[in-house]
């Protein structure tokens, strides 16, 4: 009976001790192992209306006034990221980004934006955009000149009036391009918004 | 200005296409020209888009990669876990005044676009230096750190040793002394 208690202790005390062993060398393997985290990885872009929300995006935009939207951008990559955006203006017709292939568009570029954000940090910027100069001929419009944050850019668009949905379309874009360290080069993220514009301008013909 | 810069191309007629089509027909070799010719062009008109990117602010094309090496330096004086986001902001203003410098560029303004690309440039150094020493300390700390971490485990595992074996044997002498005296009073 007396030796089955010291055998009851003994089992006790290296329980015990493996236990405390456990705890204490816990810190350097935590130092030692890197566990790789199982959380998924990735980027998000949204646009915002002007007062921030999803609920007044601008569509039917006429040449002369100026619309305000926001660019937002949300790093859940694990690290910072070098990020690029670039604004983008078609006609329905014209190229846009595949998401299926992550090709981007091959519209020339208007904007840029270039930002690092911190992991888990967001970025956002106001997007001020107006259609300074266009014209009309026919059951055309020609967009020439477009203004975005204040500085003017050459697009020359031409949309076709779209006579089932009674208007000129045209689609404002914006890309997300992420910088790629070990390939040092920047890469389409396959992450674009884009609104869709009815053009016009004041004093119009309407078919 | 729309109607000065659209340009409009000479429609080719039924009868120039049918001739054309002819000529091709009867000439296969032609066709083998014609398609190398247009491959040369488009090959040699590739290379030369390259040579002449930013060709007219040389500066433009070396100041994005100050920028990108900035970056890279930065991220990795974090993984070293150094705190960066003093360098993250000033790299954020480099990185913004690049972007200003390439639409500059894009819109022709040339000067402005040297201007920019040079201030971006200095900044963009500035980060990169800045974050190699920041990544250099941080890695010495985080290796001192790890070191102790070691050091003071191991220290523990033998003092957790130790001690339970020392308890072990003190618990062991009493129970010797408690087991003799009640054989004695017995």
């Amino acid at each position: 009976m007396i030796s089955t208690s010291l055998q009851t202790y003994r089992n006790w005390f290296i329980v015990g001790s493996s236990i405390l062993i456990l705890l204490v060398s816990t810190p350097t393997i935590a130092t030692l192992v890197h566990i790789p985290s199982g959380s998924q990885r990735y980027s998000e872009l949204w646009v915002l209306d002007s007062s921030h929300k999803t609920e007044d995006y601008p569509f039917n935009v006429t040449a002369g006034r100026t619309y305000t939207v926001y660019l937002g951008v949300r790093n859940r990559l694990g690290n910072s990221a070098y990020y690029r955006i670039y604004v983008k203006l078609g006609n329905g017709a014209q190229s846009v980004p595949v998401t299926f292939n992550a090709s981007p568009s091959q519209l020339s570029i208007l904007d840029q934006f270039d930002f690092v954000v911190k992991d888990g940090d967001v970025w956002e910027t106001p997007l001020v955009f107006q259609i300074v100069d266009a014209e009309q001929r026919n059951s055309t419009l020609i967009i020439g000149d477009v203004s975005i944050n204040g500085i003017t850019f050459w697009a020359n668009i031409t949309s076709v009036w779209d006579s089932i949905k009674t208007g000129f379309y045209y689609q404002l874009f914006s890309e997300l391009w992420l910088y790629n360290a070990t390939s040092q080069t920047f890469q389409y993220n396959n992450r674009l918004v884009q609104l869709w514009l009815n053009a016009s301008i004041q004093n119009a013909t309407s078919y | 200005m729309l109607q000065q810069q659209t340009q409009q191309r000479p429609r080719p007629t039924k009868r120039n296409k049918e001739l054309t089509l002819h000529i091709l027909m009867r000439q296969p070799s032609l066709i083998c020209l014609i398609l190398t010719l247009e491959f040369s062009i488009s090959v040699s008109q590739a290379i030369g888009s390259m040579e002449t990117q930013y060709a007219a602010v040389p500066g433009l094309g070396d100041t994005e990669e100050v920028v990108t090496l900035a970056y890279q330096a930065v991220l990795r004086a974090e993984q070293a876990g150094a705190n960066v986001s003093e360098l993250l902001d000033r790299l954020n203003e480099a990185t913004n005044l690049l972007a200003q410098a390439q639409v500059a560029y894009r819109i022709g303004h040339f000067e402005e676009a040297t201007s920019l690309a040079s201030l971006s440039r200095n900044m963009g150094v500035g980060v990169r230096n800045d974050a190699l020493t920041l990544r250099r300390s941080a890695s010495s700390e985080s290796y001192q750190s790890e070191l102790f971490t070691v050091i003071a485990s191991i220290g523990g595992v033998a003092l957790v040793i130790v001690g339970t074996i020392g308890a072990w044997i003190l618990l062991k002498k009493r129970y010797g002394h408690g087991v003799a005296g009640a054989q004695q009073s017995r």
